[in-house]
Order: structure tokens, then sequence, then C-alpha cells
């Protein structure tokens, strides 16, 4: 069981994101926010392209719906993604940057969590990811 | 840089409302940071994708603030 605590009163949940690199020998630790709404986990493209995939031959491009409108976004797959404990080797993720101003780098989304059954507790701060 | 190693909370209290570029993590097994030296700090988040960008080897990402008064996100 993978386990974090968070600011239950916070705007945001945020939490700790992993990346591995496409050699699986360095990563980056990115703060990003936990989406149960977002289809899909995000990293910044400069990210994506500091830890070797080649944003030239993406495995799909996707057209994004967001906030602020529908945008082309690429989707490259992660050797290994880490977050709450609990580690995805071979998952898909989309590159996205998030507008100037941003205070996280990426959202956590449905692909990773849905590998998982998700408990968030706004009484105790914390969230649990159990494997099923 | 500087080689001193600071928790999350030392960093907040040295370098507010910055992006810092962190080397020599120290991360939980349930994926925390914990620790870590500072290799770069900026109030830009591109700033800092730049030196990640020309940086090899591992390192984490991290925004001592808060969300900014007024700021909300729909993501």
């Amino acid at each position: 069981m993978g386990y974090v605590s968070f600011n239950p009163t916070g705007e945001l949940i945020v939490l700790r994101l992993t990346v591995g690199d496409i050699n699986a020998n360095n990563f980056r630790n990115l703060i990003v926010a936990l989406d149960t709404g977002s289809s899909n986990t995000s990293i910044p493209t400069r990210i994506a392209s500091d830890l070797g995939y080649d944003l030239s031959n993406p495995k799909q491009v996707i057209l994004l719906t967001t906030g602020s409108g529908i945008v082309p976004a690429k989707i490259i797959t992660a050797r290994k993604l880490t977050a709450i404990g609990e580690s995805i080797e071979n998952i898909d993720v989309v590159c996205h940057d998030l507008p100037f101003g941003s205070t996280i780098d990426g959202v956590l989304g449905l692909d990773f969590l849905s590998h998982f059954n998700l408990n968030i507790s706004f009484s105790t701060g914390t969230i649990e990811l159990h494997a099923y | 840089m500087s080689n001193e190693r600071m928790t999350l909370e030392e960093m907040a209290e040295k370098y507010p409302d910055q992006w810092l570029f962190i080397v020599d993590c120290e991360i939980s097994e349930n994926t925390e940071l914990l620790s870590g030296v500072v290799f770069a700090h900026s109030k830009s988040r591109d700033d800092i994708h730049e030196v990640s960008g020309n940086y090899e080897g591992s390192a984490a990402i991290h925004w001592t603030g808060e969300l900014p008064e007024g700021m909300r996100y729909l993501l």
C-alpha cells in the first residue's frame, strides 16, 4: 500500500511524481496535483525531452481538452512513474505545459490512479493507494 | 551552488516563493521529497526547466510558495 499525507485545507492536493528517464537510470521528481478528473498524467514537454524521450516521434498526438480550450498534445510512454509509493512501468503520459504562473508542473491523472483503489481522507489529510 | 543539504522546510525559509532545482535528493519510499541540495533557484519556472535540460543525473523540481492570492485551479 502506498501512503502520503497532504494538506486537506489547501487549494490543491499536491503530490510528488517521479518520472524515470528512457534508460531507467535517472529521474525527475516533480510537483504535481492529484486530479481524478483528468484522463491522463501530464508532465512538461521540456522535462520529457530532458529525460531522453523523443518528442519528434511521439507515440500519439491527441487533442487535449483543458479549461482554456482544446490543444494538441504529444503522448510518450514513460519507462516508470512513481507516486504515492507505487510505481507503474511503461505507462503513457501526456506532454503538456501548464501556463506561466502555475505552481505545479503537471497532474497525476486516472491513467495512473486507476491501477489502484484510491482512498482520500480529508479528515486526516491522507491518501492511500491499494493494489487490487 | 552550495552543497548544504536542506529539508523542504529549510528550503522554503531560505528561498521563499521560488522554483528550485534540487539534486542529491532524499526521497521516501512513499515518493515524498524529504531533503536535497539546491542546485539552482529562480522565481521563474522556465529558468529551472532550462537548468534541468543542462543537468545529467537525477533531480527534483519544487515550488516553495503557496498558491498566489486570488488564484485558483480548474484543471
